[in-house]
Parts: C-alpha cells; sequence; structure tokens
C-alpha cells in the first residue's frame, strides 16, 4: 500500500489521467442497466415451490400474472364507444397474430417516405390510410418521440427504432390470450341446434361485426348477460343500479420470465385511448412496472438530492472547495464505475440491488473523508516537511486503514457469492467490486490531487486555536468522557437498550406488503381496489386439485366438489379468505349443460350422468393451438389427462386491510386446512401460483439479507481477529456493528415497521459503515497505544482523529439520507429513516461503546497474542505492512 | 349429380383415360365419375395425435346414397363415447347435421360450427360429409407429385354454402383419377392436408383404408383406419332419419 500511495505521489497526473480514462470506460454501461423485480431473479432453481410453480407454468399457463382493465366509455352501450374498444383490441391484437408479411409491408412503406428527408406529420400517415392500426401505432410512437408536424430525419429514425421494437414484440406474440366481451364465444343450444359463436358476429375477414342500432346492441347485451359465468368475468355490475358499467379486458402474456418490457408496450396502447375510453388497469405485470417506476424515479430522483445534503455537509465541516469536491468526486466516480460495471457485465438493478447507489455513497464519502480528515490533522506537521513526504507520511498510513476497511468490507459481502439466489449473489459481487472502487479512487484521487493543488489552511475544525471549541469536539470530548470516566453507565445505558430492542426485536412482522409501498390515493392504490371490487382482483391463486386418476376431473361427484369449495371460497361467510372471483374447468361443463338443455338457467350446473360430460367434452367446439390434447380454452384449467384440476381463486381486499405475504400464507393455510378435510379419499391438492410465489421471494430476500448480516459480521470478527492477530479483537469490532443492528430492528419493532423487502436491505449499510467505523477506530487505538499512550489517552487522541472523521461523515449521511424520507414512496423513505438511523447507531457504536467496552475489559490491542495458534501462523497485518507502518511512524514521531 | 363422401372410407373414384389439355373442372368431372357404392358401412378406427399422445377412438358407419343426390351418412361412436352423427348432404345447399348423445339428447350442428373440430379429432364437421362438383370453382395449377403418385394439382374453391376453407388443393393421380391428398387454406394460409394410403379396390371401388389429416404445422394429425368394410349392403332408409337416432 505504501509504495502505491508513493507512487501515486509521483506520478498524480498519470494517476488522474488513469482515473479519467476508467470513468470514460465504464460509465457508458449504465445505459445498459435495467431494473428486475421478476421473480426468477430470486428463486432458487433448486426451491421445491418454485421448481412445482414452474412446472405449473409448463401445464397451465402462466395465470396469476395477467393485465386486468375495466373498461368504459361515456356511454357504454353506445356504437361510438363499443367501436373504440373494438379499435383499443385490434391494437392489442397485433402482438397477439404475427403477420410477417404486413409488417414487412408497412416498414417498407415506412422507409419508402422516411428516405424522401424531413416529413409533414400529416404526409407520414397520408400513406396508411388503409391500414388505421399501423397509424394509430405511428401516433402513439410520434407522440413520444416529439410530436411536431414536421418530423426530422432524427425524429424519423428514432421512430424508425420504435417500429422495429414493437415488431419485435408482435414477432415475439407476447401476448397469449386476450379476454374480453368482443372477443368472447358461447355456446348455445337455442332451438334444438348447438352452435358455438362470437358475441359478436366476424364478416368473411375475420373483422367483428360491431352492433350499430339500438336493436342490435341490446341483443350483444343479451348474449353477455346470458352466461353466469361472464358476470365479473367479462362485465361488471352497478352494486346499485345492476347495470353493466364496466367491461373487462384481460390479457394474459405467454410464458415471460420478464413482463416488464411487454407491459409497457401495451400500456403504451392503453394510455392511447385515455382520451376516449375510461380505462382503469391493474394486475401483477402492470403493478409491478409502477413500482419499477417509483423505485427508479424516487431513488435516482432523490440520490442528487442527497449528494448534494452530503455535500453541503462536507462544506459545513472542511469549510473549504476541495474539502467538499474530493469526497464528492470519489463517491460519484465510484458510483458510476460500479453502475457501469454492473451494466456491462449484465447485472441488473434488483430490489436488492437498489441499495448499491446509497451504500457507494455512504463508503465512498467515509473513506474519502478519512483520508482527508488525517491530511487536515497532520497539516501542520505536513508544512513543515517537503510536500510528498509530508502528504505520503499522512496518507500511507490512513490509506493503509482504508484499505484494511475496505477490504473487510468486501469480502464480507464477497461471501455471498455462494448465495444461490441469484439477485443477493450478484448484490453481493457488485457490492464487494464497488467497496474496492471507493477504496482505489479515494486512495488515489485525494494523494494524487492534493500533491497538485496548493497547501491551503484547514477549516476552523482542523485549527490547534480552536480545536476543543467547536461543535464536533465537544461532541467527541463527550463521548470521550463518558468511554473514560463513564464507562460502566455507558454500559449499563447500552445493556438496557439492548434489553428493550431485543423485546422491540420480537415484536417485528416479516412482511410485506406491495400495496402499502403506495400512498393511499396513489393511482395503482386505488386502480387495484376498483379491479377487485370490479372483477375479484388482479392475481390469483393456483389451487391444483389431483383426482387421482386419469380422467378424474370428467367425475361428476368431482366436479360437484370443486363448485362446493369454489362457494366456500367466495362465500360472504369467509370475508377473510380475501377471494374475489374463481374459474375453473366445471365452468364450461355448466355452460354446455345449459346450451344441451335449451339455453335454460337451471341447467347451469354439473349434471349428474358421467357421459354427459364425457360427450359435453367429445363435441365441444374449440381450437386446439398446440395440440397438447386440450382444447385451448381448457388449459389454464386441467391437465393433459383430465386427471388436475387447477382452480383459478382471485385475491382482492374484501376486508379493510391489504393482502400482504403474511396474510397469502395464512390464506393459503386456511385453504389447505379446509381441503384437508372436505377432499375425497385418493384426491390430494397443492397451493401454488404467482402469490405463493411472492411469498417464496420476500422470504429469500429478507432471509437473505439476514443471512448476509449475520454472515458478513462473522467473516468481518474473524477477518479483524486475524489483522490484530488476537481473537479478542475479532468480537470487539461486532460490538458497534451488533449495537446499531439490535438496536435497529429494535426501533422497527416497537414502531410496526415490517422487515420487508425495503427496509431489509439496510443490512447492507450497517455492515459497510460499521466495519469502516470499527476498523478506523481499532486500527488507530492500536497505532496511539503502540506510541505507549495510556489506555484514557489512547481513548482521547483516537477519538480526536478517527473520531472526528466517523463524526463528519456520519453527519453527512445521516441528513444525505434524511433527504429520503420525504419520499412519496413509502420504501424509499423508510430506507432514508433507518439508513439515517443506522449512520447514529453505528457512530455511537463506535465512539462510545466501543471505547467504553475497552476500557471497561482493558483489552490490549497493543501486542499481538505470540502463543495464539490461530492467528500466529497468519501475520496477515504484516502483508499489508501495518507493522512496518507503524514502527515506521514511530521512528518519524520519535525523531 | 355425382356426391361423394370425403371420409376416407367413403371415397369411390372411378378409373378412365387421361386426356390432354383437361381443365381443372374436367379432371374433376373424371374424379367424379368413378365408380361409387351405393351404401356402405365399415368399422374405423380413429387415432389422434396430439403431442406425444396417441388418443384412440372407434366408429361404425354407415352411408347411402339416395334419389335427389342426396348423401346420408350416420357415424356411431363405440368407444370412449357413444355419441352419433348423423349427416344429410345436400344439392346446392348446406349439409345437416344432427348429434345425438349418449344421454339421448339430440342437437343439430349449425353451418357456423363446420369449421370445429369433431370429436376432438383433426377433421371439421366440414370434413365429415360430401363435397358436391358444382360446389366448387377449379383451377389446375399444374402437375405435381403426392403420396408418391404423378398428379394434377387442382385448386377448388367453394361456391355454394358455408365456407369454412378459403380455397383447396387436390392432387388427382394422373394413372386412375383418384384423389391422394387435399391440401386445405383457412383465411389464404396452409392449413392442413389430408393424404390417402392403401388405396384398394374393393368390388372396383377405389377405397383407401388408411387416411391421415395432418396440421400444416406437423404438430399434430388425425388417422382413420378401416377395420371392415362391406359395401352395397341393405341398409334401411329409417337409419338415416333424424327421428331414428333417439
Amino acid at each position: 500500500m505504501n509504495r502505491y500511495i508513493h507512487f501515486v505521489l509521483r506520478k498524480p497526473i498519470p494517476i488522474l489521467i488513469m482515473l479519467v480514462i476508467l470513468t470514460a470506460v465504464l460509465v457508458p454501461g449504465i445505459t445498459r442497466l435495467e431494473f428486475d423485480n421478476s421473480v426468477e431473479a430470486f428463486m432458487p432453481k433448486n426451491d421445491p415451490e418454485y421448481i412445482y410453480y414452474t412446472e405449473l407454468k409448463e401445464i397451465y399457463g402462466d395465470n396469476g400474472r395477467f393485465a386486468i382493465m375495466a373498461v368504459s366509455g361515456d356511454d357504454l352501450w353506445s356504437s361510438e364507444t363499443l367501436r373504440k374498444i373494438d379499435l383499443f383490441l385490434a391494437d392489442l391484437e397485433e402482438y397477439k397474430d404475427f403477420d410477417e408479411e404486413r409488417e414487412a409491408s408497412r416498414l417498407k412503406r415506412f422507409d419508402s417516405i422516411a428516405s424522401r428527408g424531413e416529413v409533414r406529420y400529416s404526409d407520414l400517415m397520408a400513406p396508411f390510410d388503409d391500414d388505421p392500426a399501423f397509424q394509430r401505432l405511428l401516433a402513439r410512437k410520434t407522440v413520444t418521440s416529439g410530436k411536431t408536424d414536421l418530423i426530422s430525419v432524427r425524429g424519423l429514425k428514432k421512430l424508425r427504432e420504435q417500429i422495429i421494437r414493437s415488431t419485435d414484440f408482435k414477432k415475439k406474440e407476447v401476448i397469449d390470450t386476450i379476454i374480453s366481451p368482443l372477443t368472447s364465444e358461447d355456446i348455445t343450444g337455442e332451438n334444438d341446434t348447438l352452435e358455438t359463436y362470437g358475441l359478436l358476429e366476424k364478416d368473411d375477414n375475420g373483422k367483428r361485426v360491431l352492433p350499430s342500432s339500438e336493436q342490435e346492441i341490446d341483443t350483444f347485451r343479451q348474449r353477455l348477460e346470458r352466461n353466469p359465468s361472464f358476470e365479473k368475468g367479462l362485465y361488471s355490475r352497478d352494486a346499485q343500479t345492476g347495470e353493466i358499467t364496466d367491461f373487462c379486458v384481460v390479457i394474459k402474456f405467454i410464458n415471460l420470465d420478464d413482463q416488464d418490457p411487454a407491459i409497457r408496450e401495451m400500456t403504451e396502447v392503453i394510455d392511447s385511448y385515455r382520451g376516449d375510453l375510461t380505462i382503469t388497469s391493474s394486475g401483477v405485470p402492470v403493478v409491478n412496472m409502477w413500482m419499477n417506476d417509483y423505485m427508479h424515479a424516487d431513488l435516482f430522483k432523490n440520490i442528487p438530492l442527497v449528494l448534494l445534503v452530503v455535500v453541503i455537509v462536507f462544506y459545513i465541516n472542511f469549510r473549504s472547495v476541495r474539502g467538499v469536491l474530493l469526497p464528492f468526486i470519489t463517491l460519484g466516480l465510484a458510483e458510476l464505475w460500479i453502475l457501469g460495471l454492473m451494466g456491462y457485465i449484465g447485472y441488473r438493478i434488483t430490489p436488492v440491488g437498489v441499495s448499491i447507489p446509497p451504500l457507494m455513497i455512504a463508503v465512498g464519502s467515509s473513506y474519502a473523508i478519512h483520508i482527508l480528515n488525517q491530511y487536515y490533522a497532520d497539516f501542520n506537521t505536513i508544512m513543515t516537511m517537503d510536500k510528498r513526504v509530508g502528504l505520503y507520511e499522512s496518507m500511507s498510513h490512513i490509506s493503509l486503514t482504508v484499505l484494511l476497511a475496505g477490504l473487510t468490507t468486501s469480502i464480507a459481502f464477497m461471501t455471498l457469492a455462494t448465495s444461490q439466489v441469484s439477485a443477493i449473489r450478484e448484490w453481493g459481487i457488485a457490492s464487494a467490486i464497488g467497496v474496492m472502487f471507493a477504496v482505489f479512487i479515494s486512495c488515489s484521487l485525494i494523494p494524487a490531487s492534493l500533491v497538485l493543488l496548493p497547501r491551503m489552511r484547514p477549516s476552523v475544525l482542523f485549527r490547534e486555536d480552536k480545536v476543543g471549541k467547536t461543535i464536533v469536539d465537544r461532541i467527541i470530548a463527550l463521548m470521550a468522557k463518558g468511554a473514560i470516566i463513564h464507562y460502566h453507565k455507558v454500559l449499563i445505558v447500552v445493556a438496557i437498550l439492548i434489553a428493550v430492542s431485543v423485546a422491540g426485536i420480537s415484536r417485528i412482522n416479516i412482511e410485506t406488503s406491495f400495496m402499502n409501498y403506495f400512498r393511499e390515493h396513489d393511482r395503482v392504490k386505488l386502480d387495484t381496489r376498483v379491479i377487485g371490487d370490479k372483477f375479484g382482483g388482479g392475481w390469483g391463486y393456483d389451487i391444483v386439485i389431483d383426482s387421482g386418476k386419469v380422467d378424474g376431473v370428467k367425475n361428476p361427484a368431482f366436479l360437484v366438489m370443486i363448485e362446493e369449495f369454489r362457494q366456500w371460497l367466495v362465500s360472504d361467510a369467509n370475508p377473510h379468505l380475501n377471494i374475489g372471483r374463481t374459474e375453473s374447468f366445471s365452468d364450461f361443463i355448466k355452460t354446455m349443460h345449459m346450451a344441451m338443455n335449451n339455453d335454460d338457467i337451471s341447467f347451469y350446473r354439473i349434471p349428474g350422468n358421467p357421459w354427459d360430460i364425457i360427450d359435453y367434452l367429445e363435441i365441444y367446439s374449440g381450437d386446439d393451438e398446440d395440440s397438447d390434447g386440450r382444447f385451448d380454452e381448457f388449459e389454464p384449467f386441467v391437465d393433459i389427462d383430465f386427471r388436475t384440476c387447477n382452480l383459478l381463486a382471485r385475491l382482492c381486499e374484501k376486508e379493510d386491510y391489504h393482502v400482504g405475504t403474511t396474510e397469502i400464507s395464512r390464506i393459503a393455510d386456511d385453504i389447505a386446512t379446509h381441503l384437508g378435510k372436505t377432499l375425497p379419499e385418493g384426491a390430494s391438492y397443492a397451493i401454488s401460483g404467482f402469490p405463493m410465489m411472492n411469498v417464496k421471494l420476500v422470504h429469500y430476500i429478507v432471509t437473505g439479507q439476514m443471512q448476509s448480516l449475520f454472515l458478513s459480521l462473522l467473516v468481518v470478527g474473524l477477518i479483524v481477529a486475524l489483522l490484530f492477530r488476537q481473537i479478542k479483537a475479532g468480537p470487539l469490532a461486532l460490538i458497534p456493528m451488533s449495537v446499531a443492528v439490535i438496536i435497529n430492528f429494535g426501533i422497527m419493532g416497537w414502531l410496526h415497521i415490517n422487515l420487508d423487502m425495503a427496509t431489509s436491505v439496510i443490512a447492507a449499510i450497517t455492515i459497510g459503515i460499521g466495519v469502516d467505523d470499527t476498523i478506523h477506530f481499532l486500527n488507530t487505538f492500536r497505532h496511539n497505544r503502540a506510541r505507549g499512550l495510556s489506555v484514557d489517552e489512547t481513548i482521547r487522541r483516537t477519538l480526536a482523529v478517527s473520531g472526528k472523521a466517523i463524526l463528519f461523515t456520519s453527519l453527512a449521511l445521516v441528513f444525505g439520507f434524511s433527504v429520503l424520507m420525504t419520499s412519496n414512496f413509502l420504501p424509499i423513505a423508510l430506507f432514508g429513516i433507518l439508513t439515517a438511523t443506522t449512520m447514529i447507531n453505528t457512530t455511537i457504536g463506535a465512539l462510545l461503546v466501543l471505547p467504553s467496552v475497552i476500557k471497561a475489559t482493558g483489552i490490549n490491542l497493543e501486542s499481538p497474542e505470540s502463543d495464539s495458534r490461530t492467528t500466529g501462523h497468519l501475520s496477515i497485518d504484516k502483508f499489508f505492512g501495518m507493522e512496518q507502518n507503524d514502527s515506521e511512524k514511530h521512528t518519524d514521531r520519535h525523531n | 349429380m355425382k356426391l361423394r363422401l370425403l371420409l376416407t372410407i367413403l371415397f369411390v373414384l372411378l378409373l378412365s383415360n387421361p386426356l390432354f389439355a383437361l381443365t381443372g373442372r374436367e379432371i374433376m368431372e373424371k374424379n367424379d365419375a368413378l365408380p361409387e357404392a351405393k351404401t356402405a358401412v365399415s368399422d374405423v378406427l380413429m387415432q389422434i395425435h396430439k403431442g406425444e399422445r396417441v388418443i384412440e377412438k372407434q366408429f361404425e358407419s354407415r352411408s347411402k346414397k339416395f334419389r335427389n343426390n342426396e348423401d346420408k351418412l350416420l357415424i356411431s361412436f363405440t368407444r370412449p363415447t357413444r355419441i352419433k352423427l348423423l349427416t344429410h348432404a345436400h344439392e346446392g345447399k348446406n349439409d345437416d347435421q344432427w348429434l345425438r348423445l349418449s344421454s339421448g339428447k339430440i342437437k343439430r350442428i349449425a353451418s357456423s360450427d363446420k369449421g370445429k373440430p369433431f370429436v376432438n379429432s383433426h377433421f371439421y364437421y366440414e370434413d365429415i360429409g360430401s363435397r358436391n362438383i358444382d360446389d366448387y370453382a377449379y383451377k389446375l395449377l399444374g402437375e405435381e407429385k403426392a403420396v408418391d403418385s404423378y398428379c394434377y394439382a387442382v385448386e377448388a374453391v367453394k361456391e355454394v354454402g358455408e365456407k369454412v376453407y378459403s380455397k383447396l388443393i387436390l392432387y388427382v393421380r394422373k394413372s386412375d383419377y383418384f384423389i391422394v391428398r387435399i391440401d386445405f387454406y383457412r383465411k389464404g394460409n396452409f392449413h392442413k392436408y389430408l393424404e390417402n394410403y392403401d388405396i384398394r379396390a374393393v368390388k372396383g371401388i377405389l377405397t383407401p383404408f388408411s387416411t391421415t389429416m395432418t396440421r400444416a404445422d406437423k404438430k399434430g394429425k388425425t388417422e382413420l383406419k378401416i377395420l371392415k368394410l362391406e359395401f352395397n349392403r341393405n341398409l334401411r332408409n329409417s337409419t338415416f332419419n333424424k327421428e331414428a337416432l333417439r
């Protein structure tokens, strides 16, 4: 390390040029960064429940994740509203059935127009008068590229890229199914004629024939109301008047790992109709999209604000431009480098990964401040020497400490590289590299800059005549007094706090309620409620009931049991189940039975004769596009052997609380208990689906974070023990972090803050900043103690130098992260509050509790335990030149 | 008018001498003139291939030619269901089809459902019936090889009644004018194809003992195999009455 510092001080300009080049190389990677909160990012591929869920998706399709919309207009039953809904559906259908010839011809025509150079909007549209669907796509895309009457060549190029992007989606046929009143079919047996018919008829070209006269519209309405399974499935009624108020449009995607890009393309279509139609949208992909946007916008909008506040605190501390700029550039570069690298290597920003930018701010600030603080502390000594020699004297010691702190943190994070959860594994690797980036930048940029910059007197805080008179010094003095004189009292207070916190921890609720992340009047929350009220919910369980034998699902007794179970699920007597609607294979049988009995509603039930069911399945008129032996409509509900029935139970919020992960598990338990009691012999069940995977996802994130916290603590303890060649140094180093963690969780428990996806990531910050504070304190303590000072004096002097830097860092970060409290997005606000709390806790831990423990226990870090069998052979400290560095210092100081 | 049931068991074609410069229509007239049985009774095994699975069904088929160029066909399943399908093929208008379920309920199949799969097979209700030569406009596309035979490729576009397919391409064997393959197009796209194999002359009537209807994407097919066949057995007219279904 010393050699490197020596090199930096000798060749500052090449070092700075190298930093600029590395930044230029890494920064473009940021543009490749993508957000990802998909289940796949978190699920270990060998998780049995996940494997089962994946198998279910293979058999029944992706039923839990769909976009669901309530669509209405000024007058739902006017021909104009129906026409607009038809256009809306036609635009969506382009992503369902790909027509290669049509798309190629569209692009060719577009290119021919674009080849003439800039073009008027109207002139671009006119040639596509015969292709209104493409005109609408152009209109949608032109809006995003700045709709002016004249479209520039650049605008046309952008537009072309957008067209190709849309074509790619169409080519993938990302939409599997569109369910709506205008696209659905029904079966009738009226007048002794069995007929499958579209609720809307189609012309010879396959285009829907829209009802225009009052009579035609009335016929359409009657067709819709005829089949009881359509209520809440295709339309919803006003609770008071009984009038149909909304149509339901459901978009089911093909099996996509990440639905986000697809739903964004669909949302563009949806938004283009918002002026003409009233569209309320929800469902897992929609809510996830909004969550990603909120997280992205809020976090990245607030980070510059956090940085601004941090910079202001830097200025208040150092009162110099370099005191602000050098730490700021350090943390900025560390941030840019790691995000750029993540972009290049294809790491995504996951709900865990969002903690990386704030982590970089925290460690980047800390490392830079420690180095700068040392410079100012040694300023008078440096002034008396040659600039380079003086800086070497000052920088070599602190850089080593920064390296040790960084390396310890980095190794602790790197242990997560073994995690089976890909998001946590990537987080561990990225954080470990990021921390080392921060160490490298701070140890390169600051010494190189200081050697080039003229020597400036330090701020008021560092002037010898002012020492002891500033507020920071007074706090430090207070801490020193507490640790040296009142250490017993301090430890008693800490013990009480720990006891209270432990009591609080027992009250912690491990729960993630995504809806609770949104404000009460947020559009996402309101829309989700509307969809719940109108259509019974926007996501649901897959309840798989195995009859135990091939063709068992065709058995009337089995189907009757399914029907009774469905009634139990949605019964008013069971509002706590929060099931708003169920869908099952039995709906088809009931519909067929009614049709075969001249559409008599009293036959909308399971027939008693097993032959009826067998025959209905033989004569059912449907397509089997994938040729798997089931009609396409049956695929979400039965397996190919007709042995297992998949019942879809939509979750909504019947009772006035949010259905979070705890609720999802509880409801599943209730359902399991009921099925355990009621299923016939030989039958079995399994409850799966996206909500259950959500529970698992949160479980993996939260437990992953907690495991990482404890694993990191263990690794930190081990490394510190090896570094100081004393086993007792390990537990000692863990004190500040452990106290911080315990108090933090205690606060969460007492304040009813859930341990969830957002709040669990605080653990990383605790480690990052906690390790840093501890190692700085311990190494400086050890350094001072080696000079033959008494324990009290060592504590006092350690606090005066390291304590000041720790306090500066904490002040900057506490104020900085407090800015996040104003966030509209609750997880970000909580993240801000808890990070600020962590900063305070770790600071108190390092500056007060740690010295108090040293004082109380008399631990001596001065000389290594030569008789230690473990540490005796592992002289890591020598590897880093700690001994050499200390002895050099001693010699210098004595001289 | 000559009628011919498309279903394998009912293909009855006459050998004829080839002529030079035939039109599509002339070729089809020659096909139409092939000898036919007055009645046919057969047992047929239906094997539906979907994915890795093969679903087997079996039925008995009875057909009879009536006056006024009417053909009637009764298909009675013996396993796994007991459904019956009665088809009355008329001249110049849509066929009538009735279904009888095991429970005895009878329903007429609406013409709009003719393009739907028949008992989950790759045959549609439209395919279970006869094809009237005058219902189509023909165009000779050329000569091609199909099912190991040199054939005329004739395009047929339906002009009368419900139009399930946008066009057919019939591959008529040059040697005997027997149809060995039919390509079915829906909405202009190649949709599925039928091929006749094991073509034997039974009492002078050319009969394919194996017929396969395959999806254009080859993801599935249905094979029909004649297990037992008897031509010109005396069948009572009442067998084909709708009322007799009950």
